[in-house]
């Protein structure tokens, strides 16, 4: 009893405290300041990341894509100031940038204290889903699909939820597979040895975490039956077994790593290089086989497969009231192709200026957060966020091509960026860039997949030779 | 040179295919729109600036004007849907964000908008129709009292004040002055349109006011209609089509409807979508002939495949042909002509056994002569799908006669291709309803607000043709509206006198009545 009231008493304190910080946030005459802090906290953090990486070496200097970041925050922020009324979502959008930036600075400046911090971030991530996961999950019945309860965790919506559930897999996942790649010893003590045999107790705990985060997390995302998540998860997936790749020589179709050093890995990289070498006749088999599926199971009850085919049901108004709105943004865009047409106006304009007679709400526009970006700051602002997504996303491993299929950072890298692709894949087709807990997250993995060498680990400039492993 | 290194290596293709994708994607959208919006700022003599828009068909050109008013508490913003709804009817309407609390400055923005529009030349300034609601009604009638030289053609009041006891003498002036305008100039014809139940202002006053100015030899027409309330709610769609229709009819004068285009009938001659993708779809050829070709030049030595790859091919192989089998019957199999030899294979490939019945029962119908199969299949695959979404029951008997069947005036020649376009047009106005009869309401207020009564000549009567072209006559109108709510899943057909009947759960009855002013 006693116990009850005093969690009755924080939970009541926690979510008084949380209101009244929606309220600063969502009030004109607090809300500037809130922005402005947040600015000078970006600028900061550009200028910290810039010093400590001339400070690294030339090499380690930030790299050119800031700029498209910096413009495209330039422009959000002029149009913030010049429409002069409260905007949640150039808010959050700014909070998240800053965020991301955040975690890479502070990472860079404990790297000395804690060489490990980086790849403690996706326990801590993985730590929140599952909790999340498992969270009332019967509590929210305003999400049905048919019969079937949307679980939306602690979201007020099921394809928010489905997404973090599949950007958690994705990281899970990619821990398992780091847990499992050939353990380099600590980088102090000299030249590399492979010194895999089995798998320690340490191990075998972190990859049984893990494996039941991922159980947790793909019970979470098949029971919010968001089609956009199970399909960016799908994205994810395949982008982190393409970046198995590096470790295997192309030309005979096996691992340049032996077997025995790698224990049951060996076995990933030998499916991956089978899979590239045979992709067309994989392809066309996927390709026929969904087919197949299509016309035969269209009108099937079992409610999964029936989603998954409602994506090219012709009579699902779900997805062709979003394939409307997108045509809405595209028009909006049209019509204000430089700056768009200002923060808070795409939904609106679109209600009443765009919406086609048949259709009475247009919510469907704030899922594609590409094409709402396009229409509220114009298309030359689409185009710098892109760029911005495909430097980050492609941006060359720092330990050099020698040591690639060693180097734990660029796989811990690697699974960042596949969870930043679940969420970017997310954003085409549930949003998310204009809710706190996805930008956040989005902008931390984002940046955490491109930062810099020396804003990971503690190794500097200029990078050790390292020892083949083919030797 | 780095530029050239990696345009050769073919990095650049998939952004310059996603570019063309996205200009593609624009151009077409921009193609679809039946409008153009026209956002700008107009400064008043004392140099205070407001905000109107306006609302264009397209193609943009010389058309009729309406200048719209909102009542108060409206926005800019707001606006929108019913400045759509009289531009549909090829009308340039044009709205401004005025000030609401003084009528000398809204006199001022109001003189500033009307200088503006005598000079856009998409504007015709011998037809210009003010149109004020609530308060932007009052606003615009104390204009018309004050500047009786900027008289338009046609003054339409819908919920305004009307003529309350403290306003006899001005409106009488008013009136005195238009006459007088209206004997040198051209005549303002007024109309009235007024909610029975209008709560803000009664409408005997609307009334006083319409015998006032007609005791002083105005030509006004005062609409009076029954249930609504001040916001006109739930038919202010229908209304503004309606008085929209009027001004038209009255601005355009005889054979105002002769060339009338319909936003449908726009957007179905707009250029199909993958016209716009054509460029990116040669731009990835290229690319990928140019990529297959830098590939076949680096592989050294084809090597021997193992018996796995094999397999996987022939697996290949094999699905792919039946899958183009399955899609070249299931989708080539629909465009043929309904025949006993196209019924049987429909039948044994196309047909589920849920839909067995329905499908023999419309087979039998002696309708299907130069009809399509895809026809027949989609009034019984989205009859039956329809009928397991809506919260109503409906006999079998009367279901297959009444709801299933698309033979409507039992024509010969009758197109009976309309279930798919009704259906996906109607059926979101109706999926919350449990009443057939609040359903056949909702289902007649869209189609009026989507479809014009007119008297034409000689109009076509098919469903199709009448739901493309979004005007008709009377007659038409009740087939339409039968089709229309067959296509919900609401038995429906026509009484002998031509008026659409439609099932409440135990009896025919008249289905409920639309709204339609005649000038």
């Amino acid at each position: 009893m006693f116990t009850e009231s005093i969690w009755q008493a924080s939970t009541d304190s926690v979510l008084s405290m949380l209101r009244k910080i929606t309220a600063i946030l969502q009030d004109s005459d607090s809300q500037w300041m809130v922005y402005l802090c947040l600015g000078i906290y970006f600028i900061s953090l550009l200028l910290l990341r810039w010093k400590a990486g001339k400070s690294a070496g030339k090499a380690h200097r930030p790299a050119a894509r800031i700029y498209w970041l910096l413009y495209l925050l330039a422009v959000g922020s002029i149009g913030y100031a010049i429409q002069g009324c409260p905007s949640m979502p150039a808010l959050i959008f700014l909070a998240g940038v800053v965020i991301g930036q955040g975690i890479v600075v502070w990472m860079a400046f404990n790297v000395r204290l804690f060489p490990n911090s980086a790849f403690r971030i996706p326990h801590v991530l993985l730590l929140f889903l599952c909790l999340a996961s498992v969270w009332n999950t019967g509590s929210h019945h305003s999400y049905e699909y048919a019969t079937q309860v949307r679980w939306t965790g602690p979201w007020d919506n099921p394809n928010i939820f489905g997404l973090l559930m599949g950007t958690g897999i994705v990281l899970a996942i990619g821990q398992i597979v780091l847990t499992l790649k050939p353990k380099i010893q600590r980088r102090e003590t000299g030249p590399l040895q492979s010194n895999v045999t089995g798998l320690t107790a340490r191990q075998f705990l972190t990859i049984g975490s893990n494996l039941l985060a991922v159980i947790l997390l793909a019970c979470g995302l098949f029971h919010s039956y968001s089609r956009g998540a199970w399909l960016a998860t799908f994205c994810g997936l395949a982008y982190l077994a393409c970046q198995l790749s590096p470790s295997i020589s192309w030309k005979s179709g096996k691992p340049a790593i032996p077997n025995s050093e790698f224990g049951i890995l060996h076995l990933v990289p030998s499916c991956v290089s089978r899979v590239k070498n045979n992709w067309l006749p994989i392809i066309v088999i996927l390709f026929s086989a969904g087919i197949l599926l299509f016309w035969h199971f269209r009108q099937t009850d079992w409610h999964p497969a029936r989603r998954v085919l409602s994506s090219v049901n012709p009579v699902d108004f779900s997805w062709r009231n979003r394939v409307v709105a997108w045509e809405g943004a595209l028009q909006i865009s049209s019509e204000h192709p430089w700056f768009g047409a200002g923060w808070n106006q795409p939904r609106p304009l679109y209600e009443h200026y765009y919406l086609p007679p048949r259709l009475q709400e247009g919510a469907a526009i704030e899922m594609n957060d590409y094409l709402l970006l396009a229409a509220t700051l114009g298309i030359p602002t689409l185009l710098c966020f892109v760029t911005y997504l495909g430097l980050s996303l492609t941006v060359k491993g720092n330990s050099g091509k020698q040591k690639a299929e060693a180097d734990e950072v660029d796989w811990l890298q690697a699974s960042f960026r596949a969870g930043a692709i679940v969420l970017l894949i997310g954003l085409w087709f549930d949003g998310g860039l204009f809710k706190l807990s996805t930008a956040a997250v989005f902008w931390v993995l984002l940046e955490l997949g491109s930062a810099m060498k020396h804003e990971m680990t503690r190794t500097v400039a200029p990078v050790r030779k390292t020892a083949n492993i083919d030797q | 040179m780095k530029l050239l290194n990696s345009l050769q290596t073919g990095k650049f293709v998939p952004a310059i295919f996603l570019v063309l994708v996205f200009l593609g994607a624009l151009l077409w959208a921009k193609r679809q729109d039946p409008f153009s919006r026209q956002w700008f700022t107009l400064k008043t003599a004392g140099h205070d600036s407001f905000k109107c828009v306006a609302v264009l068909p397209k193609p943009v050109r010389k058309c009729p004007v309406v200048i719209y008013a909102h009542g108060a508490g409206g926005t800019l913003m707001n606006d929108g849907n019913d400045l759509r709804q009289m531009a549909e009817l090829g009308l340039a309407v044009v709205s401004w964000e005025y000030n609401q609390d003084n009528q000398a400055v809204f006199s001022d923005e109001f003189k500033s908008l009307l200088n503006y529009l005598g000079r856009q030349n998409w504007a015709d300034t011998n037809a210009v129709c003010w149109v004020g609601f609530s308060l932007g009604a009052n606003r615009m009638l104390d204009f018309a009292r004050t500047h009786p030289k900027l008289l338009p053609q046609l003054l339409i009041q819908l919920g305004g004040r009307g003529a309350d006891q403290s306003t006899p003498d001005s409106l009488l002036l008013a009136a005195s002055n238009q006459r007088n305008v209206g004997s040198t100039n051209s005549k303002c014809s007024i109309l009235l349109v007024h909610g029975e139940a209008d709560e803000v202002f009664p409408w005997t006053n609307t009334w006083k006011l319409a015998s006032i100015l007609k005791a002083n030899g105005l030509p006004v027409k005062l609409e009076i209609i029954p249930g609504l309330p001040h916001g006109m709610e739930p038919e202010r769609g229908p209304v503004f089509r309606s008085f929209a229709e009027c001004c038209r009819t009255h601005l355009l004068g005889e054979g105002a409807w002769r060339n009338y285009h319909s936003i449908a009938q726009w957007q179905a001659e707009a250029p199909p979508l993958w016209w716009f993708f054509l460029p990116a779809l040669i731009w990835m050829v290229g690319g990928l002939l140019i990529w297959l070709h830098h590939r076949s030049n680096r592989l050294i030595k084809k090597t021997r495949l193992d018996r796995g790859e094999m397999v996987l091919r022939w697996l290949a192989a094999i699905l792919a042909s039946w899958a183009i089998a399955e899609c070249t019957i299931r989708m080539m199999l629909p465009q043929f002509p309904v025949s006993s030899k196209s019924l049987s294979f429909a039948n044994h490939f196309l047909i589920q056994s849920k839909s067995q019945a329905d499908f023999d029962f419309l087979a039998g119908q002696p309708i299907w002569h130069e009809q399509k199969l895809k026809t027949l299949l989609s009034h019984v695959e989205l009859a039956g799908y329809n009928r397991k979404l809506i919260n109503w029951q409906v006999d079998d008997n009367i279901y297959r006669d009444y709801v299933l069947s698309p033979a409507i005036t039992g024509r010969p020649d009758e197109q009976l291709n309309w279930r798919r376009s009704l259906w996906e047009e109607f059926y979101p106005r109706i999926r919350h309803e449990t009443v057939l009869e609040d359903a056949a309401q909702a289902v007649m207020r869209h189609l009026r607000e989507r479809v014009t009564i007119a008297t034409l000549s000689n109009p076509s009567h098919e469903v199709p043709d009448i739901w493309l072209r979004q005007i008709t006559d009377e007659a038409g109108f009740e087939i339409i509206y039968v089709a229309a709510l067959r296509s919900v899943g609401i038995p429906a057909h026509l009484a002998t006198n031509g008026r659409a009947l439609c099932w409440d759960g135990s009896k025919w009855q008249n289905a409920p009545e639309h709204i339609v002013f005649h000038w």
